[in-house]
């Protein structure tokens, strides 16, 4: 469905994806993860050749869409692209909806028929669970709250039922109660529309909960990358290790979850070698001067580590 | 909604109080006085004459006490007499009023029908060759004198080449004209002077849309747009563009007291009969009466532009409920 290959943006000067692989087939849902600012957001937006042309570029790679690359689209096939076929979940609902149009104005633009509009709307907006507004047309969206503001943006991303949505921390701007029933909601939509996801969020445990396959990014590379379970069951990356074991899980709930020490690192000021070097725990000599290559560990597991396989 | 524009409405009526105080200060203590003109000149008129017209218009009395006088007056909207030609100063307005508001209308249109277009255009292409050259052009609107471009054009198009009339705002025929050929004599008057104000204008407007719409266009909600598969026109014209326009709404009520200053400029070089005018005349002979009833209308109106500005952007702004 969507295959990304060798993906490089850059902010500026800043290199902030470099050279990114992931693949999302039919039906699956693939995670992102990885700390704040590692580029999942950049990645995404590539993905639906959304990135702000003023501020960012799209340096090389490909974005094959059925086969397609998307990079060589023109304006009329984005356009025919996005929303109908890829459609898109911002990080913040409040600040992606449009303040002045009606949630009602702006659904009705998300749909891919223009005929019997009042309908469908009302059809959509009960099946994200917003029977209360499925039948007022005057709702703005700063009357709704935070929770309800993202439903109705779900509700944007599937009224032209697309292939592939991409979700961008779907539930990072809301309340921890709130954020269950919208994961709940997204995984029954899955179910129910045959969806394929790309799963963008920096909490590991979101996207345990939530993808079949799980992508760990690290300062604009995946740095590991497999099936859910090898992931859960055997991390080979000293950071996706360590992202496991700042969870605050039953497991290791008496020992007190650990953060990864240190900060990440500048795209403006990149370390020579690995580039999880000055925090890992288990570097060695070799790590500084040379970025390991990302190797196969088993099947469809790879990571990007020198100790990969003997760290185990 | 009628509640809360009936207290905006009492709450003004302290403000104009104060207003009307620190003007009439300012303009009886500016040096000259309203029996100069009709004495200075005249070394007939002995120094009693000029203490009795001085009795007469109370201008021997304490300031406090002409304060008072002049508000007690006010209170029953009688504005007074002109010294100068002991018209009612209410009607000297009332002949004034329409020609300003005229043209300043004329020139706000002119001023959004150019500088809208050339704001969203300019935002479309930030920083483009197009965006930089219109910013040049606007700025040299806004920083050329009004009265040196005024006496160019009066002289280039009224004078060198005769196209249209410099001054006043009917022929010495007027009267003899049919119904259209009035209309189209005194459009031909207002040509030159709408342009100047406009033009002087035109930068305000128009750097103001770019950079609501520039700031707009960086919003995620435009970005959601995009996402939705709307084509870059329904993004720019439809998304951005009502979330740009709406603070003009306020810049326009704000622009009166602008508009008014503007006026006693280029009605004074058009030789326009306007309020303009009027004021600028007043100040002259210092014709105490006409100046407080031109300030007074002056006052409300910008006032009343600034409710209207509250008003109407609290109807095109969904998110704004006025309590
Ligand atoms: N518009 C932009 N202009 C300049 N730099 C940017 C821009 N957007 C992002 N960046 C930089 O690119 C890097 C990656 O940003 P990105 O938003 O992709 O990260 P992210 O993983 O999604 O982070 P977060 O968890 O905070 O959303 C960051 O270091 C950020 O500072
Ligand atoms: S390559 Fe070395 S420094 Fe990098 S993650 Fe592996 S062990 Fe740590
Ligand atoms: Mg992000």
């Amino acid at each position: 469905m969507l295959k990304i290959e060798g993906l490089r943006v850059k902010y500026g000067a800043d290199e902030v994806v470099r050279g990114v692989d992931l693949a999302v087939k039919k039906g699956e849902c693939v995670g992102l993860v990885g700390e704040s600012g590692c580029g999942k957001t950049t990645v995404g937006l590539s993905a639906a050749r959304l990135i702000d042309a003023r501020k960012g570029k799209i340096v090389s790679g490909k974005i094959l869409f059925e086969g397609r690359d998307i990079l060589e689209f023109d304006a009329e096939g984005l356009r025919k692209l996005r929303g109908r076929r890829i459609s898109y979940v911002f990080q913040e609902p409040f600040s992606s909806l449009n303040p002045v149009f009606t949630v009602h104005e702006q659904l009705k633009e998300a749909l891919r028929e223009k005929g019997k509009a009042q309908e469908a709307i009302s059809e959509i907006l009960k099946s994200v669970g917003l029977e209360k507004i499925s039948g007022k047309k005057n709702i703005y969206p700063h009357e709704l709250s935070g929770g309800m503001q993202q439903r109705v943006m779900i509700a944007m991303a599937i009224a032209s039922r697309p292939d592939l949505v991409i979700l961008d921390e779907p539930t990072t701007a809301l309340d921890v109660s709130v954020q269950n029933q919208i994961l709940e909601l997204i995984a029954e939509l899955k179910e129910k529309m045959n969806l394929s996801i790309l799963f963008i969020s920096h909490d590991l445990r979101i996207v345990f909960s939530m993808a079949d396959r799980i992508n760990v990014m690290y300062a604009g590379r995946i740095v590991e990358s497999g099936p859910k379970k090898d992931i859960v069951s055997q991390p080979r990356h000293p950071y996706t290790k360590g992202l496991i074991g700042s969870i605050p899980s039953l497991k290791n709930r008496k020992k007190r979850f650990e953060a990864i020490e240190g900060k990440t690192p500048l795209f403006s000021d990149l370390p020579k070698g690995c580039k999880f070097y000055p925090r890992c725990k288990f570097r060695i000599e070799k790590c500084e001067d040379e970025e390991p290559a990302i190797e196969n560990i088993s099947g469809d597991h790879f990571a990007r580590c020198v100790r990969a396989k003997e760290l185990v | 909604m009628v509640k809360y524009i009936f207290r905006r409405l009492i709450s003004l009526i302290p403000l104009l109080f104060g207003i009307t105080i620190i003007t009439f200060m300012v303009i009886h203590l500016v040096p000259g006085k309203p029996t100069d003109m009709e004495t200075q000149f005249n070394p007939k008129v002995s120094l009693e004459a000029r203490d009795r017209i001085a009795r007469l218009y109370g201008l021997d009395k304490p300031l406090h006490v002409q304060y008072a006088d002049w508000l007690k007056r006010m209170a029953s909207f009688d504005f007074g007499v002109s010294f100068v030609d002991s018209r009612p100063v209410i009607e000297k307005i009332r002949e004034r009023i329409p020609v300003t508001l005229g043209i300043n209308l004329a020139s706000i249109i002119l001023i959004l029908l150019i500088g809208v277009p050339i704001g969203i255009s300019s935002a479309v292409r930030e920083n483009s060759f197009y965006d930089r050259s219109m910013t040049v052009f606007v700025f040299i609107g806004f920083a050329m004198p009004t009265i040196w471009l005024s006496l160019i054009l009066m002289d280039l198009i009224g004078v060198q080449w005769g196209i249209l009339p410099v001054s006043g705002i009917k022929s010495l025929e007027f009267e003899r004209f049919s119904f259209l050929e009035k209309i189209i004599d005194v459009s031909r008057h207002l040509v030159l002077p709408v342009f100047v104000s406009a033009f002087a204008g035109l930068a305000g407007i128009s750097r103001y849309m770019r950079s609501n719409m520039v700031q707009v266009l960086r919003q995620n909600y435009i970005r959601t747009a995009r996402a939705k598969g709307l084509s870059e026109k329904e993004v720019v014209y439809k998304h951005a563009l009502k979330n740009a326009l709406l603070p003009i709404v306020t810049i326009l009520g704000l622009s009166v007291p602008g508009l008014i200053g503007g006026s006693v400029i280029f009605e004074s070089i058009f030789s326009i009969p306007g309020m303009g005018r009027l004021f600028y005349e007043s100040v002259m002979a210092r014709d105490y009466p006409v100046i407080m009833g031109v300030l007074v209308i002056g006052a409300a109106l910008t006032l009343m532009g600034n409710l209207l500005a509250d008003i109407s952007y609290a109807a095109v702004d969904p998110r704004i409920k006025l309590e």
